[in-house]
């Protein structure tokens, strides 16, 4: 009987998973699309390694618009981005004449996740394909 | 509050697994004197009794059978009473009794060899890379089939490390238990990316300690619980979800020793539950230092002149922290008092100390406590005949003490230096004398660990014969340990004048160039003279400690020269193969490395 439970705790961590998969895809899914104006959390330093270091831009952008959007609060928040495409992004970045923006998906009582990345309303790939 | 509940959840969970995987106890009765004394079921005295008449027992069969004379037995039995060799018997037929060799085996403890501990670092650095590339080099395959994929491999090595438990497979079994553990982290990173979660990465390596135990309280080596602890610490300090935890302590349950009893309480139950588990036997000596480190906080509260006060004696809350001391209070007397009185003792000093300190909130207070905890467990070394782990406690004593008068540590580190030098021109024959040689050696490491962490941040180094405030007094001390030390070596040890011209030399090309390369090389020459020393006095165990220090540098430094994701996969890797071959090449040539050292120095 013990080894039964053994094989239960072993495929615990995969079942636990699979379960945080389904909720967070259950939560993308149903939650609304709130698009944010993002900028650099260092203007000098807004790609490190693989991932785009951002903060909301609080100029263009009123939290309070949204009530039940829980977005990121801090400086440093984190979109994760191919290492290969960072210099392209950076180059546009620097440019200033981009405007950088994250569709979060929101629900009440979540954090909101962010979900895509756009430039100018688009998707960031295709305006780095056309680049 | 959601948190909270997650927590103590997360907690129970661990309980749990713990409980459910502990091997059973009450079937397996303890065979050897080392069992008797991890269940707690004899004292060290009666340990020691017992080891001495199974010796004597030996001993007499030995005699009995002729392997031995009895002057050869008395000689064995009381090694102090001078050597008289008895005129060789001879046997009928002439031919002189062959005496066998045999030893007599000590009581085993867990030491982790050194290249095994290697080994594992190396595996863990190989792990590391590979899911670095993982992480980094699979931008093309979609985030989701990423999780997917390391998820189904996770299942495969759940159901193989079943398989291997089941068959009886140890080795193998092992092996998978460190793949599972990797393979969690590898998970909570591409679900991570996949879903874009940002935050605290001490949430993620929180999640990594609840679910690695799954795999953990399979192992049966100490090396995973060992690992395991210093996480849960370290999430235990940084993570979101146990911040709440933390404020708890911290705040509403405002000094430090109400942790102290928390961690201790933690043990207890976890004694209780599965007293064999290693887990439970490895939390044992987190325990004692998380509690020296708690004694620390409040001595450290104390000397800066925070308040301080106890859970009982706080107004506020006070029927719930009345409840949380009196729990502690009443399970560590019946616990303690089947075992060891010496605890009950330590327990009731901390109290008092503590009750003392709400009353009157002096710095010298925490001083004493600190002292006090320390003592403790210098009287266990003591009692247990561990000369390194008395003097180094000692040598932490004096150092609180010295830290008492001085006011700058580093001032502190250079008074220890003097001191000892004057205690060991006072007394050299000492028994304490191996403290004389502790105390400097130590003094210099932290000096040294000091410059290397104010380089590696590129601050001022503040090694004291550059700095500009106070020039004078920092010079005088200065001075006097680089002129006292040479006095005290130039009549023992070339190898010490060598050091102090070296660490002379990476300082002043310090104080020109601030290149945090040199702070590595600093502790790194410190650390190879050290190495060398010990090597000289044949002692194996702390020329393996040593080069193992230098592992660990050599790999924080890796850590920080390269940035990227990609080239730190590929570097982990190659260093783990490096690491591996290097080991390989070491055990080939250790022996004539160490002759080849005590020949040179």
């Amino acid at each position: 009987m013990k080894k039964y439970f053994v094989l239960l705790v072993l495929l615990f961590p995969a079942f636990f998973f699979m379960v945080w998969i389904g909720v967070l895809m259950n939560r993308v899914s149903q939650a609304q699309l709130v698009e944010v104006p993002i900028t650099g959390y260092d203007p000098r330093d807004i790609l490190r390694g693989h991932y785009l270091r951002y903060r909301i831009d609080s100029r263009s952008f009123y939290r309070s618009d949204y009530p039940d959007c829980q977005l990121p609060t801090g400086p440093n928040n984190r979109y994760f981005i191919p290492e290969k495409e960072s210099a392209q992004l950076d180059s546009l970045f620097r440019q200033n004449r981009h405007r950088f923006s994250i569709v979060f998906s929101c629900q009440k009582g979540h954090k909101a996740i962010a979900k895509e990345l756009l430039i100018d309303g688009r998707d960031w790939r295709d305006v780095i394909k056309e680049k | 509050m959601e948190e909270f509940f997650g927590v103590i959840f997360a907690i129970a969970f661990i309980v749990f697994i713990i409980w459910l995987i502990a091997p059973s106890s009450k079937k397996k009765a303890p065979q050897t004197v080392q069992e008797l004394l991890d269940n707690g079921i004899i004292s060290w005295q009666e340990a020691k009794a017992i080891q001495k008449f199974e010796r004597e027992e030996q001993i007499k069969s030995w005699v009995k059978h002729k392997l031995i004379t009895p002057a050869q037995a008395a000689f064995v039995l009381n090694p102090n009473k001078a050597w008289t060799p008895e005129p060789q018997k001879i046997q009928k037929d002439n031919i002189p009794v062959k005496v066998k060799e045999t030893t007599v085996q000590p009581v085993k403890t867990f030491r982790l060899s050194f290249v095994t501990a290697i080994c594992y670092l190396a595996l863990g650095s190989i792990l590391l890379g590979i899911i670095a590339l993982v992480a980094a080099n699979y931008d093309k395959i979609p985030p989701a089939v990423r999780a997917l994929s390391t998820l189904f491999l996770l299942c495969g090595v759940s159901f193989a490390t079943f398989y291997t438990y089941v068959k009886g497979k140890n080795r193998a079994k092992e092996w998978f238990i460190v793949a599972g553990v990797g393979l969690i982290g590898a998970n909570i990173g591409t679900i991570s990316q996949w879903f874009q979660l940002s935050g605290n990465p001490m949430n993620a390596l929180f999640w990594w300690a609840v679910l690695s135990v799954c795999f953990i309280a399979l192992s049966e080596k100490q090396f995973w619980a060992h690992a395991w602890y210093p996480v849960v610490a370290l999430t235990f300090v940084s993570s979101d979800y146990l911040k709440p935890v933390m404020d708890f302590v911290t705040y509403r349950v405002p000094s430090p020793l109400a942790g102290a009893f928390g961690i201790m309480t933690l043990w207890l139950i976890a004694n209780q539950i599965a007293p064999n588990h290693n887990l439970v036997k490895v939390l044992k000596y987190w325990c004692v230092v998380g509690v020296v480190a708690l004694c620390g906080l409040f001595d450290a509260r104390l000397s800066f002149g925070h308040e301080i006060s106890f859970p009982i004696i706080q107004k506020t809350g006070y029927a719930f922290r009345c409840i949380w001391a009196l729990v502690i209070l009443a399970a560590y007397p019946i616990y303690m008092m089947r075992q060891n009185k010496r605890i009950l003792w330590g327990l009731l000093g901390v109290l008092a100390v503590a009750l003392f300190t709400s009353m009157v909130q002096i710095p010298i207070v925490g001083t004493l406590t600190t002292l006090f905890i320390l003592m403790m467990i210098a009287l266990y070394g003591a009692k247990q005949n561990s000369e390194m782990l008395f003097n180094t406690v000692l040598a932490a004593m004096f150092l609180r003490l010295i830290g008492v008068h001085f006011p700058s540590p580093m001032a502190g580190m250079m008074g220890v230096v003097t001191l000892t030098l004057i205690g060991y021109q006072m007394a050299p024959e000492h028994k304490l004398h191996d403290l004389f040689k502790v105390l400097p050696a130590i003094a210099c490491i932290l000096l040294a660990i000091r410059f290397d962490i104010d380089l590696t941040d590129q601050r001022s180094t503040s090694f004291p014969l550059f700095k500009d405030s106070t020039w004078a007094l920092k010079n005088i001390w200065a001075l006097v340990i680089l002129s006292a030390y040479p006095i005290y070596v130039m009549r023992k040890y070339k190898l010490a004048i060598f050091g102090i011209l070296g660490v002379a030399a990476i300082a002043i090309l310090a104080s020109l160039v601030k290149a945090p390369v040199l702070g590595i090389i600093m502790t790194l020459f410190l650390l190879s003279l050290a190495a060398a020393y010990v090597a000289k006095k044949n002692d194996v165990k702390s020329f393996n400690i040593m080069l193992f220090l230098m592992f660990i540098r050599l790999v924080l430094a890796y850590f920080h020269l390269f940035a990227t994701l990609a080239t730190t996969g590929v570097g982990l890797i190659v260093l783990g193969i490096l690491i591996l071959l290097g080991v390989w090449f070491y055990t080939k040539m250790r022996d004539r490395l160490f002759q080849y050292l005590q020949h040179r120095l």
